[in-house]
């Protein structure tokens, strides 16, 4: 297990300095350039002085070397377009995503998993065709439409809720970060809901039908043991490992949501660095997500041991 | 000559946005958007960052609400030398930093030599201000800048988003520091209306009134400027009550217009849109040609229905908004099909059976480069390619992200046809020279004029305003003539604000915010 462990952590390490070397790349090579370049006041004189300036008249290869350096000496640089370091803005923007998402994740297990279960087991029954169809327009709902129809209600016309941010200027008490937190928590939180009822269902539906499930009845064991004890912990392993998917996809913000709220978090950062083609915060956000998406799998895969005790590493 | 459209909705019993400064309320926190995190550091541009700077610090000049002529901020008064080469500038008596440090010669003389003119500082205007050869402190509060050779256009330049900065605070620091002189930053400190209370990065910038403000307390408490870059959560932020001012494109005015909780305000700003002609592609060498086709594209209905009226059908690269140089004697070319076909016709561009005219075997044709994420430039684009269609031109699009357009268009040699363009300039024909020179990577059309370059480099140096205008004026007919690009509309900044609002300077925002003192809230 230790073994594995280590040489799935090596292996890792080589895919980062891949991922990484390719966006650096792309985005290099993308057409246009840092917004601080574009200024339609600046001259182009002023535009290459700064280019200069700013090392980015250096050959690619050049600037990738310049920047793994000084990753390697935990330093991830300093934003193009806001002129702060990255590692600041990422230590922002982190506990903002977190709380929204971590706050989506939780409404979505706690809603959708006793939902999956019920609609297994009273599989075909009215319950479970409403939750299906249900789940159905959940994940088929656009945020970017779906968020700006819930700012427009509860916001715009019932002026029950702000419409974006994540606490009122000066403020910043629980309670005005709980308001704020509402809308794009039901926002994210559908589609996350919606996938995860269908998940559950149809890995308890698979599981119901296995052979071990009738022995446990056949042996007279309650229903809802059979249910919770038996057959519901053989069903979680491919709702963790569908958990295991969605945590890099949480940490790495939900760009649209984010965005239709004003949420000061990752996926917002990251759309607009993409969108200032501010290089070292894309390659800051890049690294971290890609840590987190190399982590968690590594964590989903040792967690199978326990889980199902047929797995072993070796 | 200003027009200050304040409509509204359909209540015109809302307090009027312009009232007499002792009826103006005080208290109150104004919020207006910004696209993304400023740095609130003067060095670097970005509009989100020159918005707060406008409210945290102050420049040597500022426009006149009234005529965008530059008058007195930091600088009380200035003089020219009989050669145009010496300016000296008599400071303002008693202004203090926000540290409670008075502010005195020493800081205009370091901004304007170790900042703006040192090369190894990243200042994205320095080339505002490539004449300076230095600034020498005389006394306390006077400073002579010396210029290599006469720049009447000087003190415009110096109202244009050029901050002085508090010597005794960043004068330690050495050029590669002031690409982001973090510490400074924490707590940035200049002479504007409000202070730097709070940064809650990602979220907002809250300031607070400087009651010691040299020119009379704010009469709001404090502004907020909200990191909102998306701009439908812009206007429901508005819609809300959240924010106060959403600065707004024309097509977004069917969705506020008929709010009872927003009103309008339309001020002119020095800006003209146009079509872009690369002027070294085919046949959009020829004068003729590029007549034709501002001739055979309705301006008017352009205004009317991409621009919603707000503003007026352009002439040249000068808009109204620059007063004395802008000659209002030309009129715009009419809108003629019949006369811009007879052009073409006698151009040697004759109407195919394809519908698409041709001259020796070369088809009138050419693709349009816009940025489909924009409406109004989107727009224009789709109605010039049918308008021009109708003459017999054909034209092709093609599509592309603003930045990497920008990049196209400025590179040598460009690389684009033709592209629904804009500018936003200093009020002074000078801060549009360098677009039309025949010599500046600025002039992406590749236009070449000689006379022009003539008018031009003498309008720049010239030291009587009459001799000015009357040599921009000829520029104006030349161009009038020569068609460089297709000039269409001088665009209003449309202003959509709360009725909370009691008054927001009759401004376009960007030059309002050095006033921010005068904007109240009932």
């Amino acid at each position: 297990m230790i073994h594995y462990a280590i040489r799935r952590l090596l292996e890792s390490l080589a895919l980062l300095m891949l991922i990484t070397l390719a966006t650096f790349v792309l985005i290099s090579s993308a057409p246009g350039g840092p917004s601080i370049l574009i200024d339609p006041n600046m001259t182009p004189e002023d535009t290459e002085r700064l280019r200069a300036i700013y090392g980015l008249d250096r050959p690619v290869w050049e600037q990738y070397l310049r920047w793994l350096g000084q990753v390697l000496q935990g330093n991830l640089g300093v934003s193009l377009g806001v002129g702060r370091p990255v590692g600041e803005l990422i230590a922002d923007a982190l506990p903002a995503t977190l709380l929204l998402s971590g706050a989506s994740l939780l409404v979505a297990v706690a809603v959708a998993i006793p939902l999956g279960i019920v609609a297994a087991v009273r599989r075909n029954s009215w319950i479970d065709r409403v939750l299906t169809t249900v789940s159905f327009f959940g994940l088929s709902l656009p945020v970017f439409w779906y968020g700006l129809m819930l700012i427009i209600l509860f916001a715009v016309l019932l002026r029950w809720l702000p419409a974006g941010g994540m606490f009122t200027p000066g403020q910043g008490s629980v309670i005005d970060v709980a308001l704020h937190l509402i809308l794009p928590v039901i926002a994210l939180s559908t589609s996350l809901m919606a996938e995860l009822v269908r998940y559950t269902r149809s890995a308890m539906i698979g599981v119901l039908r296995q052979d071990y499930v009738r022995t446990a009845r056949a042996k007279g064991v309650a229903e809802r043991a059979v249910i919770i004890r038996h057959a519901f912990r053989t069903a979680l392993i491919p709702v963790v490992t569908l958990l295991g998917l969605l945590v890099p996809r949480l940490i790495g913000g939900a760009a649209v949501t984010e965005t239709v709220f004003t949420w000061p978090g990752m996926g917002r950062l990251a759309v607009s660095a993409a969108y200032n083609q501010d290089y070292p915060t894309i390659m800051g956000i890049t690294l971290v997500v890609s840590v987190t998406v190399i982590i968690s799998n590594l964590i989903v895969d040792l967690l199978y041991a326990k889980l199902d005790p047929r797995v072993r590493y070796g | 000559m200003r027009r200050l459209a304040a409509t509204c909705a359909a209540l015109a019993c809302l307090a009027p946005v312009t009232l007499p400064a002792q009826e103006q309320t005080s208290g109150g926190t104004f919020s207006l958007p910004i696209n993304d995190d400023p740095q609130i550091w003067p060095v670097a541009g970005g509009l989100y960052n020159i918005l707060v700077n406008k409210a945290v610090y102050s420049a040597l000049v500022r426009y006149d609400l009234e005529t965008l002529e530059p008058v007195g901020d930091l600088a009380e008064s200035w003089e020219v030398s009989d050669d145009g080469m010496t300016y000296t500038f008599t400071l303002r008596d008693g202004v203090t930093w926000h540290d409670g440090e008075p502010f005195n010669a020493d800081d205009v003389v370091y901004t304007i030599n170790d900042v703006w003119t040192n090369p190894d500082v990243p200042f994205y205007l320095a080339n505002n201000f490539r004449l300076i050869e230095e600034a020498t402190k005389v006394d306390d509060l006077t400073v002579e800048v010396k210029l290599s050779q006469p720049q009447p256009s000087l003190p415009v330049l110096l109202g244009y988003n050029a901050m002085i900065l508090p010597e005794h605070l960043l004068g330690d620091l050495s050029p590669q520091e002031m690409v982001n002189p973090s510490e400074f930053l924490q707590n940035p400190i200049g002479t504007g209306p409000f202070e730097f209370a709070e940064y809650s990065p990602g979220s907002y910038v809250q300031l607070e009134a400087n009651e010691d403000y040299f020119d009379g307390a704010p009469y709001l408490d404090a502004m907020t400027f909200r990191v909102v870059p998306d701009a439908n959560a812009q206007l429901s932020m508005l819609q809300s009550g959240e924010i106060d001012l959403v600065v707004i494109e024309p097509f977004q005015l069917e969705s506020v217009e008929g709010n009872s909780a927003i009103q309008i305000q339309s001020v002119p700003i020095t800006r003209h849109e146009f079509i872009a002609l690369n002027n070294d592609v085919g046949a959009l060498s020829d004068p003729a040609v590029r007549r034709a086709l501002t001739m055979g594209l309705d301006r008017e209905q352009l205004l009317q229905a991409i621009f919603a009226g707000r503003g007026q059908v352009a002439t040249g690269p000068f808009p109204p908004t620059m007063g004395w140089a802008h000659d209002e004697t030309i009129e715009p070319l009419p809108f003629d099909p019949d006369a811009a076909a007879a052009l073409l016709d006698e151009a040697g561009w004759v109407m195919g059976n394809d519908g698409v005219r041709a001259k020796d075997g070369e088809r009138l044709s050419f693709t349009m480069l816009y940025d489909p994420s924009n409406p109004t430039r989107a727009r224009t684009a789709l109605v010039a390619q049918q308008q021009w269609g109708q003459l017999g031109v054909e034209v092709d699009f093609e599509t592309s992200e603003y930045r990497a357009i920008v990049t196209r268009i400025r590179q040598d040699p460009p690389d684009y046809e033709t592209n629904p363009n804009y500018l936003i300039t200093p009020p002074d024909p000078d801060g549009v020279a360098n677009f039309y020179l025949s010599d500046s990577l600025a002039n992406s059309w590749q236009y070449e004029n000689p006379e022009i370059d003539r008018l031009l480099n003498e309008g720049a140096t010239a030291r009587d305003r009459a001799e000015r205008a009357e040599l921009y004026k000829q520029v104006q007919q030349i161009m009038h003539e020569d068609q460089p690009n297709v000039f269409t509309v001088y665009p209003d900044e449309i202003q959509a604000l709360s009725t909370a609002v009691e008054r927001f300077p009759e401004a376009g925002y960007r030059d309002a915010l050095a006033w921010s003192h005068l904007i109240s809230k009932q």
